[in-house]
């Protein structure tokens, strides 16, 4: 059995009798943030809606922090909540966000030197593109994580530039560098923060010997 | 006696206004539902009734249904969502954009219109309410786009003469008509332009901002477009435009006369890019012929370096005579005229950027509704 405190903002009050804090059991094992939810809604049942959409989604601009972290960085409704003192549930800050259909796309360069990665075991490569695979999934579903892929080695790299005045075509990447071009990913969000919160806990910057550029894509043809 | 009262709806919350017949001095109550954006209001006085509906949508919380009976000393606030998509259908609200009380002889009967475009209806006076599921699962669907405002359905209208029979507008997926309650609904749209899509008359996906009708006249409808102002004289089978002498017929709102099925009220706007008043002049236009003419209506109303615009809920009339005219501005401002138009007054400024206006006569000589016991009655 765990025990959690929700804190109620002010504005959902009176969907909670009046209480800013509301105690709760949760009986499964292990205990994820979506079990408290529910055990909140059978003290409080006006809360849901004000939290959730129709569809069980936390709403755009409501967070809910486990601990001092937002949900939608810790696996949404399937945070785990074991150890956790207190569920906190705040109107957003969302500043210069208007709607949804202002989300920017942004592509994730994930570098690394070559030679480091290449140190590691095959099966240690493996576990980490896992790790790195099934964090981006988990975005995927809130439609912030738009695609992207790990990329073979640049000794399989090809590059074509017009040479004189004739394509050329020579084996390697384009410019020697200190670090490589190991993978990228596509990103929607509604602004660099949530990219750079993406990226700093990406597991191949966790990991070590990776960086990660960010850069707005530029869109074309009509707004989207 | 009878008093008028306007019910303002803001990105704020909701402002009510009271006047005598003569509406000449307006006396001010609000801002309810402080914080939250009203894009939707209506008066239900069907029967005994006195009850305000307002679709308030919090940025935070969410979008309901909320009603006061007593002009908003009391709110309804519903513990849980009332108005809420299947889960079959993957959609959440987002705002509601209009609600419309039925018709006279099935008083516990609404309509709402919601973004993204779907039509939910109640048949217990607003306990519950439901998807009409022959417009939510329509094959179109998932070709109909958002425009500047959400995906929205924001017009309702219902035929007096015929309870299955209802027009709906989407903005943009067109016109739809039902003619079975609801079932089944077609588009129509022949004849209005979509000037933004390289097919200029296609069957659906007009950005269709305001649809109007006098209920004395069921096939009869006006409707003001994203660019195009058109008549309908066969209940939509076929539209024909009537912007003859507006300055530009990009606009949103519409209203009709109460007492005069042929006069119209709009509204324009310079145009879809630049969307203020056309030469910076806050006109209102009226046709008294059905749209064969327009004139401009500017007497109050300010004529230099007005760059304001109404929302195509923010105009409205009431139900006496000479009927009164009024209209909310994005800048905040409240117009109202005593006489069908042809002069205007500045009733309010300073608003929140108003969303709707609607007007309610009320004859006060009624017996006060017993609200309170209504409410304790539902618990």
């Amino acid at each position: 059995m765990t025990r959690v405190v929700f804190l109620i903002p002010t504005p959902l009050r009176s969907y909670a009798d009046g209480r800013s804090r509301i105690e709760v059991e949760v009986g499964k094992e292990p205990p994820a943030l979506g079990d408290a939810l529910e055990a909140l809604w059978d003290v409080a049942p006006g809360v849901r809606d004000r939290v959730l959409t129709e569809q069980g989604e936390v709403r755009p601009h409501v967070n809910v922090f486990v601990g001092t972290e937002s949900c939608r960085w810790t696996g949404g409704l399937a945070t785990p909540i074991a150890g956790v003192a207190e569920i906190a549930i705040f109107p957003a800050i969302s500043g210069g966000r208007a709607s949804e259909g202002d989300d920017m796309r942004y592509m994730l360069l994930m570098y690394r030197d070559e030679t480091v990665w290449e140190a590691r075991s095959e099966e240690e490569r493996g576990a980490i593109r896992q790790q790195a695979i099934d964090f981006s999934e988990g975005f995927r579903e809130r439609g912030v994580f738009q695609g992207g892929s790990p990329l073979l080695p640049t000794s399989t790299a090809t590059t074509v530039r017009l040479s004189k005045g004739k394509i050329a075509t020579t084996d390697g990447p384009f410019a020697e560098t200190k670090e490589q071009l190991g993978g990228y990913t596509i990103l929607e969000t509604g602004n660099l923060d949530e990219a750079l919160a993406f990226a700093a806990r990406h597991p191949l910057v966790l990991v070590g010997g990776h960086s990660i550029e960010i850069r707005p894509i530029r869109e074309l043809g009509p707004p989207r | 006696m009878k008093t008028v009262r306007l019910l303002v709806g803001t990105v704020k919350g909701v402002f009510f206004l009271r006047a005598p017949a003569a509406r000449t001095a307006w006396q001010v109550e609000g801002p309810h539902l402080p914080g939250r954006a009203i894009y939707s209001l209506a008066h239900d006085g069907r029967g005994e009734r006195q009850r305000v509906w307002a679709g308030a949508a919090s940025m935070h919380w969410g979008a309901v249904l909320v009603a006061t009976d007593d002009w908003g000393r009391t709110w309804e606030e519903p513990r849980e969502a009332n108005v809420k998509f299947p889960a079959d259908s993957g959609l959440a609200l987002k705002q509601i954009w209009q609600i419309t009380p039925g018709l006279d002889d099935e008083p516990d009967t609404l309509h709402c219109g919601v973004e993204p475009a779907a039509l939910f209806r109640s048949t217990d006076a607003g306990k519950s309410w439901e998807v009409v599921r022959g417009l939510l699962d329509h094959p179109h669907r998932e070709r109909w786009t958002p425009g500047g405002g959400g995906l929205c359905l924001h017009t309702i209208v219902r035929d007096r003469g015929n309870a299955d029979r209802m027009w709906i507008a989407i903005s943009s997926g067109g016109v739809y008509r039902t003619a079975d309650a609801g079932r089944t609904w077609v588009a129509r749209n022949a004849g209005i332009r979509a000037e933004f899509l390289p097919e200029k008359y296609p069957e659906f996906g007009q950005c269709v901002h305001k649809v109007v009708h006098h209920p004395s006249r069921a096939g009869r409808l006006f409707a003001q477009n994203h660019w195009g102002l058109y008549r309908s004289d066969d209940a939509g089978d076929s539209w024909q435009d009537i912007a003859r002498g507006v300055p530009s017929d990009f606009g949103f709102a519409m209203a009709i006369h109460p007492h005069e099925p042929d006069t119209v009220y709009i509204i324009p706007i310079e145009s879809d890019q630049v969307r203020v008043s056309p030469e910076g002049k806050l006109r209102v236009y009226r046709t008294r012929n059905a749209g064969r003419s327009w004139e401009p209506l500017t007497r109050g109303l300010p004529q230099r370096h007005a760059y304001d615009i109404v929302l195509r809920d923010a105009l409205a009339t009431d139900t006496l005579d000479p009927a009164g005219v009024y209209f909310g501005t994005r800048n905040g401002k409240l117009y109202a005229s005593r006489d069908g138009g042809s002069s205007w007054r500045l009733a309010m400024d300073g608003l929140p950027s108003i969303t709707c206006v609607r007007t309610a006569v009320v004859d006060e000589r009624k017996p006060a509704p017993r609200a309170a016991a209504r409410r304790s009655a539902r618990r």
